[in-house]
């Protein structure tokens, strides 16, 4: 029987799929929580090895495996376990979609965090397991402060609990953590309990046109230190017009709106205003308006707020010479995505600037890693990790996944 | 001994028994046992010489912090060390362009917010015990406190941390990373309390100090209308920083000690409301917490005056333990979640276990995590009376948990509801506990027993701790 038919017998005909992200690979998508454990069984007892996703969306954010049997995809395990919404909590299974529970949610005036990019294309266990947050990092903070807990699918076939689906909880350890940003190295996460925020009463969107990146970033600093609380605060630069956008997101209840967008008013002139259904069509266009859309990679710059502009500054000579796409600063949170334009540049290029760059980041304290790259060895992509951090993290590893089923190219290294 | 006492001095090894003694047991004091030894070393690098040390002779070591722990987390254990970080005080930086700080694990909580209150920014955990407990303790509790409504809990504040394994090794995760390399190793270890290593230095966020606080106390003529007014508040999606109720027995027992702050003797409960922000945020969220309160049959709302008024009020609220001190000579302070469109049912469901087996109940608790404190009044020479603390205690853990509540919001697990951590996990569950604990620490010596409920074929090589067969009740 080949690979294919026995995986078939597990998930039924509609259960096997092709993917353009493995090409010539087959994937399956179980429809339930049993079939993801068998498959999980019969790779332990085949020794064939499986990668797990959601949607795909951000598959590039590790580095491909190069040994993988078999792709994994939840996206039929999709559907709300428990929505409280007077409680504040969601509980869903990992392959429903970020953007269907955002708008069941909101229902309800409620929002969840994080308010990832196209939010219909991933998944609630692809954005958990990739650590992944959006522009109201600034306002919520890192997404995965707010897993309150989940269910995970462990290598061995056992289904296990950490956290729970309170707002409150510190019993047994966080392993939920753990989950949070392993790219699918450890576990199926099967479902999720999310924490909910209010959603804002009104919003203002405001833009201001600035020359070039310094006059830029200044004003973002100017509009940190204002103590406005701003929802969201983003940079943009198109690649191909010379000047940079300051998109200044503020939300809140009625009179404070106001107090706010005028003190922002008395230093700064906005270039564009706008306001209420408008202000949250513009939230979502900066939201969506992610790097990777039409670039070959994109450069993930993680800094201190303080040394951001040195950062960029540096990164940009590294690249200087070589096609650079869209540019997304969030100075609040000190974090960078910088394109490349496709055709840029060979490999080894880019291997040399990537180092390059490294070596005149890191004594600003800053990192650098690179996303939906070529073909680059791992350590080239991501920042490295040594010593008795890199041996926890192995020892982890061998703990949650002994034989190895579980591929993953994270930072932590091939498995 | 003579290599102990070179690494740490002679003020750094506590053996002799007088000296010893006040560290047999923390907050959970009827759980009590002698260290062999009291190691107060003053550096990352004594600890780590200390723990390479034991490591190689297999002795089983037990972090301690302030002590303030209520679920014998810091009870020493038969033949092992007990390490403090009591000598480990500093702040070593305080950052406040990319506001975070980083401090040596014993720095009592409350001077981190002294060190940075002059730059506009405070830490925002604030456990009632704030001005004796430590960061290291605080990070190995997750702890909380009455501002987590809005701040959460210690996790959402620590960016960073240096650990010294249980072999020496030292881990350094200080830089404060704005996501993490690799496994989230900071997130995971904080809630660990103390068996995966021993935190020496923590960085923490810090968070600016508001441009206006207004603080309400809303007296009411009974303790379910104080809970009802709290689950509308949330559902209206009103932004309170802290929801903090009393009820009739704690308010007495306060305005009977040092911290009377006139709280009215005769209401059933009062609710101590928080909201912050700027002036007009403040304004706006008061006047609709105000409405809710009104609809909730409110008797009475006071408006602290000056911030002298709310920092008494404050005083009172985290005073309210030292104050049942007064009542009996022992206190039971349980901790346990429940969802918060349950709270009236379920503080009444906890009160009517404490009632039925005749033992006084206090109320004090964080209403807006739905993150309740039955506090039992007690003596602990009664035997049967400690009986029926333990057995209510139990009891309240179940239905809680029945409920869809869980064990502990903040106090954690220690030794006090190990037992009880099979009514929440399964065996799975535990299991992969003790997995992930065995890649921290495969000498499993990091405070043994203590979180994971012992079993055989599990932890072999832990020592027993020696628990008296009565079980656990609080002080
Ligand atoms: C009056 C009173 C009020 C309280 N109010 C609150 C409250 O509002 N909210 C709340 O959450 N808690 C509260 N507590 C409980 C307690 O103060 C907290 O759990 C606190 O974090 C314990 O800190 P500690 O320094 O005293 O730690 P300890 O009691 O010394 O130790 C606690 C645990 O942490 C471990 N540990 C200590 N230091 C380290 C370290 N450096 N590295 C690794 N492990 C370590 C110990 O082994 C133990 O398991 C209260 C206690 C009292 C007595």
């Amino acid at each position: 029987m080949s690979l294919a038919e026995s995986l078939e017998d597990i998930v039924g005909r509609e259960g096997l799929e092709e993917s353009a992200h493995f090409p010539g690979l087959p994937v399956v998508a179980p429809a339930d929580d049993e079939s993801a454990r068998e498959l999980f069984l019969f790779a332990q007892a085949e020794s064939k090895s499986l990668r797990l996703f959601g949607r795909g969306s951000k598959l590039g954010w590790s580095p491909t495996p190069k040994q993988i049997d078999f792709a994994l995809s939840t996206h039929r395990l999709q559907g709300v376990i428990e929505f409280e919404a007077e409680d504040g909590t969601l509980t869903a299974r990992a392959g429903s979609t970020m953007g269907s529970l955002r708008d069941l949610v909101a229902e309800r005036g409620l929002e969840l965090s994080p308010d990832v990019p196209r939010p219909h294309g991933a998944t609630l266990g692809g954005v958990l397991a990739a650590g992944a947050s959006g522009p109201d990092r600034l306002r919520h903070g890192p997404g995965r402060l707010h897993i309150l807990g989940t269910h995970a699918l462990l290598p061995g076939g056992e289904i296990t609990k950490s956290g729970g689906r309170l707002v409150k909880n510190v019993t047994g350890y966080d392993l939920h953590r753990l989950y949070a940003g392993s790219h699918g190295s450890l576990a199926l996460v099967l479902e999720a309990s999310l924490r909910l925020f209010n959603a804002p009463r009104e919003r203002c969107a405001l833009r201001f046109e600035r020359e070039c990146l310094d006059e830029a970033l200044g004003l973002a600093e100017k509009i940190s230190n204002m103590t406005l609380a701003p929802r969201t605060l983003t940079l943009f630069h198109s690649g191909s017009e010379s000047s940079w956008s300051v998109d200044v997101g503020l939300a809140g209840l009625g009179a404070e709106l106001e107090r706010n967008r005028c003190r922002l008013a008395q230093f700064a002139r906005p270039d564009e205003r706008l306001d209420g259904a408008a202000a949250l069509t513009r939230s979502e266009e900066l939201r969506d308006r992610e790097p990777h859309a039409g670039s070959s990679a994109v450069l993930h710059l993680a800094s201190l707020p303080s040394r951001l502009a040195d950062a960029c500054e540096a990164l940009l000579a590294s690249f200087e010479g070589r096609a650079l796409g869209k540019i997304t600063i969030q100075p609040g949170v000190a974090l960078a995505d910088l394109a490349l334009a496709p055709n840029g540049g060979t490999t080894e290029d880019l291997a040399r600037r990537l180092q390059a760059a490294r070596t005149a980041l890191t004594p600003l304290g800053a990192r650098l890693s690179l996303r939906g790259a070529p073909r680059l060895a791992p350590n080239a992509q991501n920042d490295c990790i040594g010593g008795p951090a890199l041996a926890l993290m192995k020892r982890l590893k061998e703990a949650y996944d002994p034989t190895r089923i579980l591929a993953s190219n994270g930072p932590v290294g091939a498995h | 001994m003579a290599h102990l006492r070179a690494i740490v001095g002679e003020e750094g090894l506590l053996e002799d028994s007088s000296r010893a003694a006040p560290y047999e047991c923390d907050g959970l004091a009827h759980e009590r046992c002698r260290p062999e030894v009291v190691l107060l070393p003053r550096s990352t690098l004594e600890v780590s010489k200390c723990l390479a040390l034991l490591h190689s002779h297999s002795i089983p070591v037990v972090p301690r912090g302030a002590g303030t722990g209520l679920t014998g987390g810091a009870t020493p254990v038969e033949g092992g060390v007990l390490l403090g970080t009591a000598r480990m005080r500093r702040v070593i930086e305080v950052n406040a362009k990319d506001r975070f700080a980083r401090v040596e694990a014993g720095l009592v909580n409350i001077d981190l917010t002294r060190a940075c209150c002059d730059e506009g920014l405070f830490y925002a955990p604030d456990p009632s015990s704030q001005a004796a407990c430590s960061l290291g303790g605080n990070v190995a509790n997750n702890s909380g406190g009455p501002h987590c409504f809005k701040h959460g809990n210690t996790t959402r504040h620590v960016i960073g941390l240096v650990i010294v394994m249980a072999n020496g090794e030292v881990l350094d995760l200080s830089a404060p990373e704005v996501d993490p390399v690799g496994y989230d190793l900071v997130g995971l270890f904080v809630g660990s309390e103390g068996m995966f290593g021993i935190a020496t230095e923590v960085t923490v966020r810090l968070t600016p100090t508001p441009e206006a606080i207004e603080t309400l106390l809303g007296v009411f003529a009974s303790l379910d209308d104080a809970c009802d007014s709290v689950s509308a508040i949330i559902a209206g999606g009103w932004d309170a920083s802290a929801l903090e109720i009393l009820d009739k027995l704690t308010i007495a027992a306060v305005e009977a000690s040092v911290f009377a702050a006139g709280y009215p003797k005769d209401a059933e409960a009062v609710l101590l409301v928080e909201v912050e922000g700027s002036a007009v945020e403040c304004h706006e969220n008061a006047e609709g917490i105000l409405a809710i309160l009104a609809d909730h049959g409110v008797l009475e709302v006071r408006r602290a005056q000056s911030e002298r008024e709310r920092q008494k009020l404050w005083a009172a609220r985290k005073g309210a333990y030292g104050a049942m001190g007064r009542i009996a000579p022992d206190l039971y302070v349980s901790d346990v979640v429940v969802p918060r469109t349950k709270l009236r049912e379920m503080v009444r469901a906890t009160t009517d276990i404490c009632t039925a087996r005749g033992l006084k109940i206090l109320n004090v608790f964080h209403a807006g995590d739905g993150n309740l404190h039955p506090n039992i009044s007690y003596d602990r020479r009664d035997s049967d009376e400690l009986r029926r603390v333990i057995e209510a205690g139990d009891e309240m853990a179940r239905v809680c948990v029945e409920a869809g509540g869980t064990l502990s919001g903040e106090h954690g697990i220690g030794l006090e509801k190990l037992a009880q951590m099979k009514l929440y996990f399964s065996d799975e569950d535990l299991e992969l506990m003790h997995t992930v604990r065995r890649a921290w620490d495969p000498s499993q010596n990091m405070n043994p027993g203590k979180l994971l409920p012992i079993r055989a074929c599990m932890e072999t090589r832990t020592r027993p701790v020696p628990v008296e067969a009565s079980g656990r009740a609080g002080s």
